[in-house]
């Protein structure tokens, strides 16, 4: 059964690239060129790969997220926001503490952005519960809200009046985090990669394993049944939407901290929307989020290599390859049942 | 006075694509299909009435791009939603992905920048506000006719609340609703093209800005209805014009940032939404495959 | 009266993945006569119903009518060859009038595609038979009865001109009167020269109204006859397979403390609002509540779970419940309430009481966990779970495949029995509330329920039994508390003979004249 799931979703994602090299070839490129830049672009050499991890390493974090609310029954397509904000508090902490040291520095600023993400996500939560607001408006619109907040920080408060870009001060020496010359070259791989990976384990401890998880599929699964049997439905979206919302602050640290030690206009780039993608690929699995997260990471960076290397083409057919590879993964039905009966009639003929 | 002759103005002005995406978005729910998509096909038809012009130097032709690019959105979107079973909201936020990725790479292959397309020329504009403000609140009108009066209308609201009484008549509800999502594909392409043929000068990324979205919230407001549904952006609109008002405005010496008033609109959105619990007004079969 | 062959199926088979479910069928049914299809749940009446109307295409044999062979593909082509169909739920929108109802999918319309509402009713009022049954026009579905709502039905059934009519269990939502008045319907159709197909698992009403009757039994033909040449016993056995011998005399009830007191209890913010009701449930015995749907025993349910609020007293196992709970407090409230030995099985079974995508093995404890040690400082004991749930799930004889099976796999009687098995075993059960316990299980099944509810009974669990099938409650309950329209209507005491319980006032009571009218009117109002 399993196995099977695991077949599909990959034909999904085939499915996915080849009507993208396919659009490539109508704006007249060689799509067989195209396929080997984003190859070599993301895994030709440890720099590259380093980046297609550094990369990868929010969108663990935003797929993780979505894919904790996701397994409620709730759509949180706020993790840019929630990033957003999580990432200025660890970028506030670290300005207002320069000189404290990493052992501190370090849980500091990832409870501070935990923190953060998990109070922007309880407001998505409190408007659901008591005021009856869909989570997906109300997340949609407190993104904006939230780029209004990260800008007063870096435009106002915490400007680097020195700098030419718009941008914060620096944090703290002890905030930085170490990166990973070893696995990524020169590229700014840092130790946040392992932090995710981390997380990827806890949460699929307890998604599979403990009560909290159990729960929390309870209500997405079968609300009305977890109601009747004593859950508290509002608790478990509040608590829901928190953990996902905390999850999702975090994925500002291997930027923030581990690459920038700053804060810059419009830092998420793009990670949470890419999360919801990366939550939708890796089908609720925590280990099926890292995987989904480890490519579309490598899209990424691969991407950027069509700016120079191809003439009619730019990074923006990363995303346009990962909204294919999310419909057709949606639409997994549509090719499923074709191809359970193939199999069923190919096992009938061998017995 | 003049303060608020030019609030009201440009009150008018943000609420006109507002209508338009809230008006198809209202098509596409009350025939059962969740329309998150709605930011997506303004984008979308933004862009083809504004790539058009750009080639062509015709704003008719650019109009009629505009409102066909939208209908093709809407076919793909619905078609994709509806044939396939899955989640409308999961189908909605990938076809609005896919037109954030397509644009810009298309815009690249024809005009060499991923930004936007060239400048157009006031004369190969369509410069009249008011001629969309009147379409739209004809629309609205139709709309509300129609809604009532009509066998297309009966067919929709029953798409939406109990589809397996069109099947047993023999009447597919997966088809009344494509057909609706193609319907407002083309509503919300009127309002793409304003926002780049008539409020703008060309496409720009993203220009749409979340109004997909509060055109959304609008509908939501306005209980699914296309009276309350138009007066909820004429709200909504009045926090947008508030805060391009405000903008660059000091109190008592004190400057606003500029980041704190772009958030007063979304804000107003968010609250006004929590002001009026009118979920319980969705359509039933909303969001459910037929 | 005609008397020609109207429908006929030559060796019909239908085959899904996993089962035929209509299996080599040949049988011709009589035009212009009231045919009543038999057989239990599951037993492939509606499929074969189904293949009649279009709606799914046989993989073998064929169907004709009127002698024709038939290559419907939709509903829309058998409709147009003259047939209908009520569906089991009503396929009506609520929020629609009734005559845009009736009209949706055959509008009549002017320029535009302009309803033209006038000209339908117009025509509904020439025709006797749609102007005979009274409804207004205008008031939207959802203000209607049950009853009024299938007249809907029925009306668009005649506005298509429909010549063979199939109901689906159309009496099950039905009191016994509206039941009467439903057949005298059918038979003034029939009168017409109409064919109708009723199907449905009650054996009253087919020797009362109709024509002929036909048996299946897991997608085989099993019997067919003529309702005047028939014998009960020869019906049952074509559904049953085997006679079914009568539970066995139980012992009388050994009451004790009491369980479960309602004073003076309302229910008013509700789609089916609860008026005044006061009864109380003791240790040992099974209190039957019996009704048709809708006279507000969901409602009910809800309340003594504490997840409604309510006017009045209520007391479950000693606790009183908080009258107007937030959605915390009731989460608390009723945990409480399970810790101390509440268990539910709910109505909607695969709504409220089954997570359908998740395995037998989840759903066959989840909920009690805690009160079973299946957790420990909140992670789950893999081995222990699983160990307690093979042991439950073979005392309640449930039968599956594999405990990684989605639940939603196995049949409506073995999903029934994990929902006993998970809400009885394993810890003191003091009292049961049970709703619809047998509703589309199969007779080995309800006979394994009905002996574990009296076996709770004999334990000293009290026992609360809501059904809208009145033989069941008279076989289970030691006494019967019957509602009408939100309000007690009748209380009746089990007699020691051969039949304990009056049905006839028990549905007198159930249709209680009085009590429907003044609900009627406020709802109007």
């Amino acid at each position: 059964m399993r196995f099977f799931s695991f077949y599909v979703t990959a034909i999904a994602v085939a499915l996915g690239f080849i009507l993208a090299l396919l659009l490539t070839a109508f704006l007249g490129e060689n799509p067989l060129d195209v396929a080997w830049v984003l190859i070599r672009g993301s895994v030709g050499s440890s720099t590259a790969f380093g980046y297609s991890l550094f990369y990868a390493t929010p969108l663990i974090f935003t797929g993780l997220s979505v894919a904790w609310a996701l397994k409620a029954g709730l759509f949180n397509i706020g993790a840019e926001g929630q990033m957003t904000v999580g990432g200025i508090s660890m970028a506030i902490v670290g300005i207002l503490l320069q000189d404290l040291s990493a052992w501190l520095a370090w849980p500091l600023a990832l409870s501070a952005g935990f923190m953060a993400g998990a109070f922007w996500a309880w407001l998505v939560a409190w408007f659901k519960v008591n005021r009856g607001v869909h989570e997906v408006l109300g997340s949609i619109l407190l993104n904006f809200v939230s780029y209004g907040l990260a800008g007063l920080f870096i435009l106002n408060v915490f400007r680097n009046t020195e700098s030419a870009n718009p941008e914060t001060l620096e944090i703290g020496s002890g905030f930085h985090l170490s990166t990973l010359e070893w696995l990524g070259g020169t590229s700014p791989l840092n130790i946040a990669f392992f932090f995710a990976l981390a997380f990827a384990a806890l949460i699929d401890l307890l998604i599979r394993r403990s009560k909290i998880g159990l729960h929390l599929s309870w209500t997405g699964g079968s609300p009305e049944f977890a109601r009747r049997s004593g859950l508290s439905i509002s608790k478990q979206t509040i608590g829901a939407m928190m953990i996902s919302g905390g999850l999702a602050g975090l994925a500002g640290a291997s930027v923030i901290l581990g690459y920038m030690h700053k804060a810059r206009e419009g830092f998420a780039g793009g990670a949470g929307f890419v999360g919801i993608a990366v939550a939708l690929l890796g089908r609720g699995n925590a280990w099926g989020v890292v995987a989904a997260a480890v490519l579309f990471g490598c899209l990424q960076k691969g991407s950027l290599d069509l700016d120079i290397d191809t003439e009619n083409i730019s990074r923006d057919l990363a995303v346009v390859i990962q909204a294919l590879i999310v419909i057709a993964v949606a639409a997994r039905p549509v090719f499923e049942r074709p191809i359970r009966n193939w199999v069923d009639r190919r096992n009938k003929a061998v017995n | 006075m003049d303060l608020f002759v030019a609030f009201i103005e440009s009150a008018l002005r943000v609420s006109i694509p507002l209508m338009f995406a809230a008006y198809g978005g209202l098509i596409s729910e009350r025939s059962g299909l969740a329309n998150v998509a709605l930011e997506g096909l303004l984008l979308m038809s933004a862009f083809a009435g504004a790539a058009t012009v750009a080639v062509t130097q015709n704003p008719w032709l650019g109009l009629a791009a505009g409102i066909f690019a939208g209908a093709v959105g809407g076919l793909v979107f619905g078609v994709a939603a509806i044939k396939s079973r899955a989640d409308h909201i999961v189908m909605g936020i990938a076809f609005n992905m896919l037109v954030a990725g397509l644009i810009p790479t298309i815009c690249r292959a024809w005009f060499g920048v991923t930004g936007g397309t060239p400048q157009l020329d006031r004369s190969v504009r369509l410069t009249s506000d008011a001629s969309f403000f009147v379409a739209a609140i004809l629309l609205g009108a139709i709309l509300f006719w129609a809604l009532r009066a009509t066998s297309w209308g009966l067919r929709l609201k029953a798409a939406g609340d109990e589809p397996s009484a069109l099947t047993v008549q023999g009447v597919s509800a997966g088809l009344v609703r494509i057909q609706a999502s193609v319907l407002c594909g083309a509503v919300v392409g009127l309002g793409g093209v304003n926002l780049s043929l008539c409020q703008g000068s060309g496409y720009i990324r993203e220009m749409a800005g979340g109004r997909g979205f509060i055109a959304l919230a609008a509908l939501i407001f306005g209980a699914w209805k296309p009276v309350q549904a138009g007066l909820a952006c004429l709200l909504f609109a009045s926090a947008d014009a508030l805060q391009m008002l405000l903008q660059g405005k000091s109190f008592f010496d004190f400057a606003m940032p500029n980041s704190i008033v772009q958030i007063v609109p979304y804000v107003a959105t968010l609250l006004l939404l929590a002001l009026r619990r009118s979920t319980m007004n969705a359509p039933k079969a909303i969001n459910r495959p037929v | 009266m005609s008397q020609t062959t109207s429908v006929q199926f030559d060796s019909v088979s239908r085959v899904f993945p996993h089962c035929r479910a209509v299996d080599n069928v040949s049988a011709s049914f009589e035009g212009g006569q009231i045919h009543a299809i038999l057989g239990e749940n599951g037993a492939g009446k509606s499929t074969l119903m189904k293949l009649l109307f279009g709606l799914l295409q046989p993989t073998e044999g064929q169907i004709r009518i009127r002698g024709e062979v038939q290559h419907w593909k939709s509903a829309g082509d058998a409709i147009g060859a003259g047939l209908g169909m009520v569906q089991q739920h009503f396929a009506l929108v609520d929020s629609l009038s009734v005559i845009d109802n009736i009209m949706l999918g055959y509008e009549s319309t002017s320029a535009l595609g302009v309803l033209n509402r006038g000209e339908a009713i117009r025509n509904l009022e020439k025709n006797r038979q749609s102007a005979a049954l009274q409804l207004d026009w205008h008031q939207r579905v959802e203000e209607l009865s049950v009853g009024e709502k299938q007249k809907v039905e029925i009306l668009k059934l005649i506005a298509r001109k429909s010549q063979i009519l199939v109901l689906d269990e159309p009496t099950a939502v039905l009191s016994p009167k509206e039941i009467d008045g439903l057949f005298a319907i059918l038979k003034s159709l029939r009168d017409q020269g109409r064919t109708v197909f009723v199907i449905t698992h009650k054996l009253g009403e087919v020797f009362d109204h109709c024509d002929t009757w036909f048996v299946l039994r897991a997608g085989k033909k099993t019997g067919q006859g003529s309702i005047a040449t028939a014998r009960l016993d020869d019906i049952v056995r074509a559904m049953v397979g085997t006679d079914v011998p009568p539970l066995d005399s139980r012992r009388p009830a050994v009451t004790g403390e009491s369980r479960l007191t309602f004073s003076n209890v309302s229910i008013l913010e509700a789609a089916h609002p609860v008026r005044d009701l006061s009864f109380e449930l003791k240790a040992g015995e099974v209190l039957g509540v019996a009704g048709v749907d809708g006279a507000g025993q969901s409602e009910i349910v809800e309340a003594l779970l504490g997840l409604r609020s309510f006017a009045g007293e209520i007391e479950v196992l000693n606790c009183i419940l908080k009258s107007s709970p937030t959605p915390n407090e009731s989460a608390v409230q009723l945990t409480r309430l399970r810790e101390l030995g509440l268990a539910l099985v709910g109505e909607d079974r695969h709504q409220q009481s089954l997570w359908l995508d998740e395995s037998v093995e989840i759903n066959a404890a989840i909920g009690f966990e805690e009160q079973n040690q299946l957790v420990k400082a909140g992670w789950i004991q893999r081995g222990a779970w699983r160990e307690a749930v093979l042991r439950w799930l073979n005392s309640f004889d449930v039968r599956f495949n594999s405990l990684e099976l989605p639940v939603a796999r196995l049949s409506g009687g073995n999903q029934q029995k994990l929902i006993f098995a998970r809400e009885l075993l394993g810890r003191a059960v003091r009292l049961l509330v049970v709703h619809q316990p047998t509703r589309g299980v199969d007779f080995a099944a309800i006979r394994l329920i009905h002996e574990r509810i009296i076996a709770e009974r004999d334990r000293g669990t009290a026992v609360v039994v809501i059904s809208s099938e009145l033989d069941e409650l008279m076989a289970l309950s030691d006494r019967i508390l019957v509602l009408c329209a939100g309000r007690a209507t009748g209380h009746f005491y089990r007699e020691p003979t051969s039949a304990p319980f009056d049905r006839e006032k028990i549905g007198v009571a159930m249709t209680d004249a009085a009590a429907s009218r003044s609900t009627q009117q406020e709802r109007r109002a």
